[in-house]
């Protein structure tokens, strides 16, 4: 089988065989992008990750050697391979002020996200990285918490130097944003309600710690927090639902990646407005 | 009373870690005397460690009674926006 991908709304195509629970004979994605975002590595590699689960063969053929090329230096073709296993160690790959593509859970969360800041403050000197530590943290846990994801949990991150940002995307399999709410909903004997609000309900503060486990939904509302007061961006494509925004304003539109399978966040950090790293004697609550 | 974060967890992100600091403060906070809590050398914490650690006091002691026992200090600016935040959740509830 042969896939080509064009463009963004050319996932429908990885999806939809997701969805029909293709086996058979190689599949062959012809990729013709002159440019990837963190969130396009993540859905290409759930999607290879997805296939070799179910023993089917992926070959990745990209147009463009530019792309060729930082797609090999960051793992892309390593994770193709249908013996392949992940490297304890992580190092960075200094090329393109990256960190490997890498199946993260939460056993190896802490290291993850340690050699990450590590990394990346050797490139952003004095910055307080800490809102790196908390978006990848909230957007992990949330993977485990609550997506139920065959394929566990992705996650990519990249320092852009000429633009003085860091993008880092979270992805998943699993349930996806909207139905998770809506399970919510139900087993409290609530209405469901639709995608979009479902999306909107997630983002709320919600002060649920007895109804919920774990990082009792506030998760999300946390990463907008702090995309806000960065003034940062984030992006999140989840079922049937998109969302782009700066976290003070979130605009929400139709999934133009119809079939969508799970969850992909994809965060934009403003190195500038991150705050000096310096510490205050105690917190005045 | 002080207690330094690292000398009790070795990561600020997971529920496993945020119960282990529960149960050190509560043992503290049993004698009644302040607690200085240092985040220094610590990462910013994730809204589970915190749920797991100053969410369950929190829940047993009240809020007023946890703000006066529990001082984080040598804080950096995140790891300070992101405990108020987290106590912002807690006001915001009780209003509701």
């Amino acid at each position: 089988m042969d896939i080509v991908i064009k463009g963004q709304k050319d996932y429908h195509k990885l999806f939809q065989v997701i969805q029909e629970g293709y086996q058979g004979s190689p599949i062959t994605i012809h990729l013709y992008h002159s440019f990837l975002e963190p969130m396009d590595i993540l859905i290409l590699t759930e999607f290879i990750i997805f296939q070799l689960n179910e023993e089917v063969e992926i070959n990745l053929r990209v147009d463009n050697e530019k792309v060729k090329e930082y797609l090999d230096a960051i793992g892309l073709f390593e994770f193709c391979s249908s013996n392949y296993h992940e490297p304890n160690e992580l190092k960075e790959i200094a090329s393109y002020s990256a960190m490997p593509l890498r199946r993260v859970n939460r056993k190896t969360m802490n290291y993850y996200i340690g050699r990450t800041q590590a990394y990346f403050q050797t490139l952003c000197d004095r910055k307080d990285l800490g809102m790196l530590d908390i978006t990848l943290s909230e957007l992990i846990n949330n993977v485990y918490d609550h997506s139920n994801s065959p394929i566990d949990c992705f996650v990519f991150s990249q320092y852009y130097p000429q633009k003085g940002e860091i993008k880092l995307a979270v992805g998943d399999l699993g349930f996806g944003i909207p139905k998770t709410v809506n399970n919510y909903f139900s087993n409290k004997g609530a209405e469901t309600v639709s995608q979009e609000d479902a999306v909107k309900w997630a983002l709320k503060l919600n002060r649920t710690t007895q109804s919920m486990p774990h990082n009792a939904g506030r998760g999300l509302d946390t990463v907008c927090s702090f995309v806000k007061v960065n003034n940062g961006s984030w992006k999140l494509f989840s079922d049937n639902v998109k969302m782009m925004g700066n976290g003070m304003r979130n605009h929400f539109f139709d999934n133009p990646i119809i079939n969508f399978i799970g969850t992909v966040i994809e965060i934009t950090i403003i190195v500038d407005n991150l705050e000096e790293l310096e510490t205050m004697e105690v917190l005045d609550w | 009373m002080k207690i330094k974060l690292t000398d009790v967890v070795s990561d600020t992100y997971t529920n496993t870690a945020g119960y282990a600091l529960y149960t050190v403060l509560k043992s503290a906070l049993a004698g009644g005397d302040q607690i200085s809590l240092s985040f220094s050398g610590a990462s910013a914490p994730s809204s589970s460690f915190l749920n797991s650690s100053f969410g369950n006091l929190i829940e047993e002691m009240g809020l007023d009674n946890f703000l006066s026992l529990v001082k984080p200090s040598e804080v950096t600016h995140t790891q300070a926006n992101m405990l108020k935040h987290y106590i912002q959740g807690f006001r915001s509830g009780a209003e509701t």
